[in-house]
């Protein structure tokens, strides 16, 4: 009975134990799955609270640069830059040419520029609590940073490269702590009343993007396979410049070897990006376009009739070519990853951004005049003799002339000379020929702009009257071919009358002029016409096509107030002197009319390889179509020195480095100091404002900033700095174009990155 | 026999008593307990699929490609973009991003994905459809700019066509409901601000911020009801208006919930609402 009764007992606890066991076992898998879930819950949150944390200290860090804008006023050669923590020697080209400011201890960054507010505490050499940080490879994990081995893909930078510091981020905001402290009141003490509590930190650096080629733009397919001379066409249409599309990327020093970018793999790229463009044949990665001359990509870039383009390169072309559209960066990332598929060089990525912008608008300025656009260069398509009646108000309202048909003259008695048709002077409104340049504030017509340029002055202006319109009508006549003529008379030349006088263009080619300096001859009439055509002018180069920048109107005869004899070499408009009067038509005047545009470069770029790839193959001499070959280069090992992209950069006393220019006026600078470098004529020097003009830009700052923001915390046993808990990290590249001149934010790009 | 007297009738009745009142206290103590865990099971099973949807939306929308040329596809978008429409019911949506995709069999892979997203037989698609480098294959398409358009480059990220790159990612969510917050603060079913004169999408120019609301049941409340019922309940759920203050469709959405019939109270009573909103960093 007693054994009977003590196996009901051990039976009756069995089962209890089961129970409780049974009921353990769900309040633990409860109790863990709750426990899972608030961990993923947290994580989630950390996440959230780290991107947070990194918005914001994007939004300080531009906020910083907008204030040194402001502070910045106004614009001169010492702020016309964003302020760089540190500062490279006068005429030296610094070891990260890309950096300009990182967020650093201690930052005595000069003035009107903001300290970044960091803490000592780096993120490379100071590991957090938890052994986190950020190594300089991933610094440079964007290849803006010269690689300290050239010869792989890794992105170790040079030794010149330290990591930023982090700056640490409490309730209050940046904070600037140089201990932990003891509560009440320290970094670590989490009191709701704490407004010390540190909550993250984050650290940054920030790169010059604006400086380098924008890649969704920058260069041009070479013929594949290269023929043993380059087609005279593609020497031309590469060679006189005005798209950054025409810049020679070849041009650019890649390894301290010397080695540079191959034209092959360069093409495969473009033919990549221009796909319905250039519409290659072969399969990704070996693309080649079809077209050896690649005339399809060239009129592209610069249109078609290449007179000018509204293109502002923000959009792709629209075409298709089989059933496939052009290409364009999306982001930084995606420009590494072509260079990796593609097997290009991945030391090139130091030079290429896919980022840029610019509101086309002048910097320069005088008196009271404000602009808020170039002048269109192609609108001189328009001023041909005996234009259309359709096209009379737009000449009108944009050269200030209105056409005036010739007429027959008389054999007399008395002989009268012929009356050649020609322009009327007569402002951009009204119909009575004026006696003055007139002034203005806003939209200035042709003719008005170019005084102004020349002048400095935006008021009724009558003693230059006669040289500005001369200057217009050799303008018009180095723009327009040598076959338009007037009807009546048979001339070329472009005359303008005006109250008080004629001014005259100069055509090397003038049916009407008279015997013994025809070009050709015979003088068209027994009765001569009024005025008569000035004469030939020998070492005068004759363009007889439209511009493809500013920097050719330096071809034009510049007549002087007082004209004397023929000169031997006649004057022309000048861009080759560091002082010259005509340098502001460098910023006034534009090929492009996009009101905002991709595709220029910062002229004040640290980068010699940018300026090399710019100046490269650009055309020396016009008749000879000799161009500029390896003396751009910024290859030392292939470049005789003194270079002109050194000079331009390093010029101890008048190149950027020295003194950053403040506009595209300051191009006339930066020819005088490349000396005789390309050649001792002024056609040969003024290749650099040929070359440059069209493509560079000064007044936006174009920046890349590299951020890194960590949330988290100190722990109560926290001693130094270092002791940060990580608990979530978010890295963003921003890409942003603030207009230097207004504090406006003209675009940004936020792009994530995910390691 | 003189010590073993037996329990008199009284004890027996009051030790039963007691011993029937404490099953009971136990038994509604266990029940209680088995459903508050049950509960909190079903809100667990149902938080954290939709927390990980919200975090791949998240990752989505951070790397997303904004241009004036790429395409969107969503609520309101026209031509020359994807028509995206008025979307009555549940919303979609596609655009591309710089996140890893499934590849097709191309040898030269992008780094670009086309992600979309859509509700199909009651449960929420995500489609990451890597994207092959430009030149790559006749077929494979590349990304694509206008004026081609991810619809009519890949129809199934704009309808409800089968694609194999469809992944189930919500097999909870039933209803997917989104709006824009625009730059000047309001809240549109149309992806710019027309009070600014733009009558494009223009690479979400004008647009902050996506706020996506959703709805979920989890696995064993979809037991308790069928297919068509939860169809019939999404579709009684409103549509996202422009006159709608922020938080209001949630509102609306939990009174749709209470006077829905059809659908056994234990079942409603077991879907969750959610709304999150994802910054998208527009242009200025």
């Amino acid at each position: 009975m007693t054994k009977i009764r003590r196996d009901t007992a051990g039976a009756a606890i069995v089962i209890v134990l089961a129970f409780v066991v049974l009921l353990a076992a769900m309040v633990i898998a409860y109790l863990s799955r709750s426990s899972s879930a608030r961990q993923i819950a947290h994580g989630a949150f950390n996440n959230a609270k780290s991107d947070e944390l990194a918005r914001s200290a994007l939004d300080i860090v531009v906020a910083d640069f907008k204030e040194e804008i402001v502070t910045g006023t106004p614009v001169t050669s010492a702020n016309i830059l964003p302020q760089r923590n540190s500062m490279p020697v006068a005429g030296t080209i610094p070891a990260i040419p890309n950096l300009i400011r990182r967020s650093v201890r201690s930052d005595s960054i000069g003035a009107p520029a903001v300290p970044s507010r960091a803490s000592a505490i780096n993120s490379c050499n100071d590991p957090s609590s938890d052994g986190r940080f950020v190594s300089l490879a991933r610094w440079n994990s964007h290849y803006l940073i010269p690689k300290t081995n050239t010869g792989d893909d890794k992105s170790d930078p040079i030794a010149a490269f330290p990591a930023p510091d982090w700056v640490l981020v409490s309730r209050n905001g940046p904070t600037l702590p140089t201990e932990i402290s003891t509560p009440p009141g320290a970094i670590n003490d989490s009191s709701n009343t704490n407004p010390n509590y540190v909550i993250g930190r984050y650290a940054y650096a920030v790169y010059d993007e604006g400086g380098l080629l924008d890649f969704n733009v920058a260069g041009y397919p070479y013929p594949s396979p290269s023929p043993v001379s380059t087609p005279l066409n593609l020497v031309t249409a590469v060679g006189r410049k005005g798209s950054i599309a025409l810049a020679d990327l070849t041009a650019m020093k890649l390894t301290a070897a010397g080695t540079t970018a191959s034209q092959p793999s360069l093409t495969k790229m473009i033919a990549w990006r221009n796909y319905a463009t250039v519409q290659p044949s072969g399969v990704f990665p070996n693309l080649i376009p079809s077209d050896q001359t690649e005339a399809p990509y060239f009129n592209y870039v610069l249109g078609t009739p290449a007179t000018g383009i509204s293109e502002g390169f923000l959009t792709g072309a629209g075409t298709l070519f089989n059933g496939r559209t052009n290409q364009a960066f999306l982001n930084r990332r995606q420009l590494i990853e072509l260079f990796r598929s593609l097997n290009g060089s991945i030391n090139m990525l130091q030079y290429l951004g896919t980022f840029s912008r610019e509101r086309n608008v002048p910097t320069w300025s005088s008196g009271t005049a404000v602009l808020n656009q170039c002048f269109y260069i192609g609108n001189l398509t328009t001023a041909v003799p005996n234009p259309a009646p359709a096209q009379t108000a737009s000449i009108q309202r944009n050269f200030g002339l209105r056409w005036v048909a010739g007429s027959p003259g008389s054999a007399g008695p008395p002989v009268t000379p012929a009356t050649p048709g020609h322009w009327q002077y007569v402002g951009s409104s009204g119909t009575i020929m004026r006696d003055r340049i007139p002034g203005f504030t806003t939209s200035p017509e042709f003719f008005q702009l170019l005084n102004y340029a020349m002048n400095g002055t935006n008021v009724d202006d009558s003693a230059h009257v006669f040289t500005t319109l001369s200057i217009g009508a050799a303008l018009i006549d180095q723009y327009d071919d040598a076959v338009l003529a007037d009807p009546q008379t048979g001339t070329t030349t472009t005359m303008i009358e005006y109250n008080g006088g004629w001014a005259l263009g100069l055509e090397n080619v003038d049916p009407a002029r008279p015997s013994p300096s025809p070009q050709p001859s015979p003088f068209p009439g027994p009765f001569g016409i009024s005025p008569t055509p000035p004469p030939y002018l020998a070492n005068y180069a004759m363009l007889n096509r439209p511009f493809r920048n500013a920097g050719e109107f330096g071809y034009a005869f510049r007549t002087s107030a007082n004209p004397t004899a023929t000169p031997a070499s006649p004057r022309t408009i000048d861009f080759a002197n560091a002082t010259s009067t005509d340098a502001p038509i460098l910023d006034l005047f534009t090929y492009n009319s996009a009101s905002l545009r991709a595709g220029t470069v910062n002229l004040n770029t640290q980068n010699i390889a940018v300026i090399a790839a710019i100046l490269r193959s650009a055309i020396t001499n016009e008749s000879t179509s000799t161009v500029v070959g390896l003396a751009a280069s910024n290859n030392a090992a292939a470049s005789p020195i003194p270079s002109p992209t050194l000079g331009v950069v390093t010029d101890p006393v008048i190149g950027t480095m020295t003194r950053p220019a403040i506009g595209r006026q300051d191009i006339a600078r930066l020819v005088a100091a490349t000396g005789n470098t390309i050649g001792s004529t002024e056609e040969a020097k003024e290749t650099v404002a040929r070359a440059l003009s069209e493509v560079s830009q000064t007044r936006t700052w174009v920046l890349m900033i590299d951020l890194i923001a960590q949330s988290g915390r100190y722990p109560p046993n926290a001693t130094t700095l270092a002791n940060f808990v990580v608990e979530g990290e978010r890295r963003y590249w921003l890409h942003i174009a603030i207009d230097r001149f207004t504090g406006e934010v003209i675009d940004r790009q936020l792009e994530a990155v995910y390691e | 026999m003189k010590g073993r007297t037996a329990f008199t009738l009284v004890e027996l009745l009051v030790s039963v008593a007691v011993l029937v009142a404490l099953v009971l206290l136990f038994g509604r103590l266990f029940v209680s307990a088995t459903a508050i865990t049950a509960s909190g099971n079903k809100r667990i099973e149902t938080d954290r699929p939709v927390r990980l949807v919200f975090e791949r939306l998240a990752a989505d929308f951070a790397q997303m490609a904004k241009r004036p040329d790429l395409d969107f596809f969503g609520k309101g978008t026209a031509a020359p973009n994807s028509i995206g429409g008025a979307m009555p019911g549940n919303d979609r949506f596609a655009f591309y991003s710089a996140v890893p995709g499934y590849h097709a069999s191309s040898s030269s892979p992008g780094p670009i994905s086309l992600i979309a997203y859509r509700i199909n037989t009651n449960t929420l698609e995500r489609m990451a459809k890597g994207l092959s480098w430009n030149g790559t294959s006749s077929t494979d398409a590349p990304v694509v700019f206008l004026p081609l358009t991810i619809s009519s480059t890949w129809a199934s990220a704009t309808n409800s066509s089968a694609d194999s790159d469809y992944e189930l990612i919500g097999p909870h969510v039933f209803r997917f409901e989104y709006h824009y917050v625009l730059k000047s603060g309001v809240v549109a079913t149309i992806p710019w601000d027309t009070g600014t004169g733009h009558v494009t999408t223009d690479g979400l120019q004008d647009v902050v911020a996506i706020s996506i609301c959703l709805a979920a049941l989890d696995s064993k409340s979809r037991l308790l009801t069928s297919d068509s019922d939860l169809n019939a309940l999404a579709l009684a759920m409103n549509d996202f208006s422009p006159s709608l203050s922020p938080g209001e469709l949630l509102n609306q959405w939990q009174s749709a919930l209470s006077s829905a019939t059809g659908i056994p109270r234990r079942a409603l009573s077991a879907i969750r609402l959610y709304e999150r909103t994802f910054a998208l960093s527009p242009k200025p």
